[in-house]
């Protein structure tokens, strides 16, 4: 959304303010300051007039991936998606979730706030480990996904004896 | 006006640290028509028994709870501005895949009472 300012662009904006000085017009350099901040400031304003918190400013559907030991457990959060509409599939090194939500709008009435849009998502996380795919599985309760993917053998914890020196 | 106090405190004083659930705002659709409000509420991992409603005068409050992941608690929390003639005994809610459905009818009689002047 807002792009950091980079060597060349600062480079670019000191030459086009200083090195090309317009004798006729005393401030020109307010004004092309005044334009390139008005600008910025139209880039930023794209987040705030509609919803930003939701598809725009945040990856959706919120997902988090955790490691329980001898298995990895993947939770996303996709409200009013139906099982029919999830797509989970996977190989060696990643878990991919994809879905699309429905949104039904009511007849009859007039919006007053619209922040839950209907969409279509995908979206991929790399094991950190190898797995064995065999044993996997995925539920979903209250509009929470949960895919369990066991962790390989040689990838488990293992504990470790100390032995005592006789 | 709270988030300015915070943020223009002195930086550098201690704070303790506080024990917080993260609160989250749900994403809502609230829909009108002559008859009824109708809100619309993605409440992921929410089971009906841990939803609370609350209807009073021109105001809803939405809150709930429920165990995060690793069994971190996640609260909900939202309040939205209603009509001040929304009948608070006929609200009906529903749950269903984490997302809140609920019905706010209003009241068919028009709001002030309608004074007959008697001819003296």
């Amino acid at each position: 959304m807002l792009k950091r300012w980079d060597e060349p662009m600062l480079e670019r904006l000191e030459k086009s303010l200083w090195e090309e000085p317009e004798f006729d017009r005393p401030f020109a350099f307010f004004e092309e300051f005044r334009r390139r901040l008005d600008r910025l400031f139209d880039e930023v304003d794209l987040g705030f007039g509609r919803p930003m918190f939701h598809e725009r400013a945040t990856r959706w559907p919120r997902a988090y991936l955790r490691d329980e030991g001898v298995e990895l457990v993947l939770n996303a959060e996709v409200p009013g998606v139906s099982a029919k509409d999830l797509q989970i599939t996977a190989d060696e090194n990643a878990l991919t979730i994809a879905g699309e939500r429905h949104v039904e709008k009511p007849e009859g009435y007039s919006a007053r706030k619209e922040e839950r849009p209907a969409m279509r998502f995908s979206r991929s996380f790399e094991f950190p480990c190898t797995v064995d795919l065999e044993k996997s599985s995925a539920s979903l309760k209250d509009g929470v996904l949960t895919v369990r993917v066991a962790k390989a053998v040689e990838a488990q914890p293992r504990q470790i004896p100390v032995k005592t020196a006789a | 006006m709270k988030f300015l106090a915070r943020a223009h405190r002195d930086p550098l004083e201690r704070r303790p640290p506080v024990e917080m659930t993260p609160t989250v705002t749900p994403s809502v659709d609230i829909y009108e028509s002559e008859q009824e409000v109708y809100l619309i509420a993605d409440l992921p991992g929410v089971s009906k028994s841990e939803v609370r409603v609350e209807v009073e005068k021109g105001r809803l409050c939405l809150a709930a709870t429920r165990a995060g992941a690793g069994g971190r608690p996640i609260e909900y929390r939202r309040d939205i501005r209603m009509p001040e003639n929304i009948e608070a005994e006929k609200v009906s809610a529903q749950m269903l895949d984490g997302v809140l459905r609920v019905h706010l009818p209003r009241s068919s009689q028009r709001k002030g009472r309608q004074i007959t002047i008697r001819p003296s």
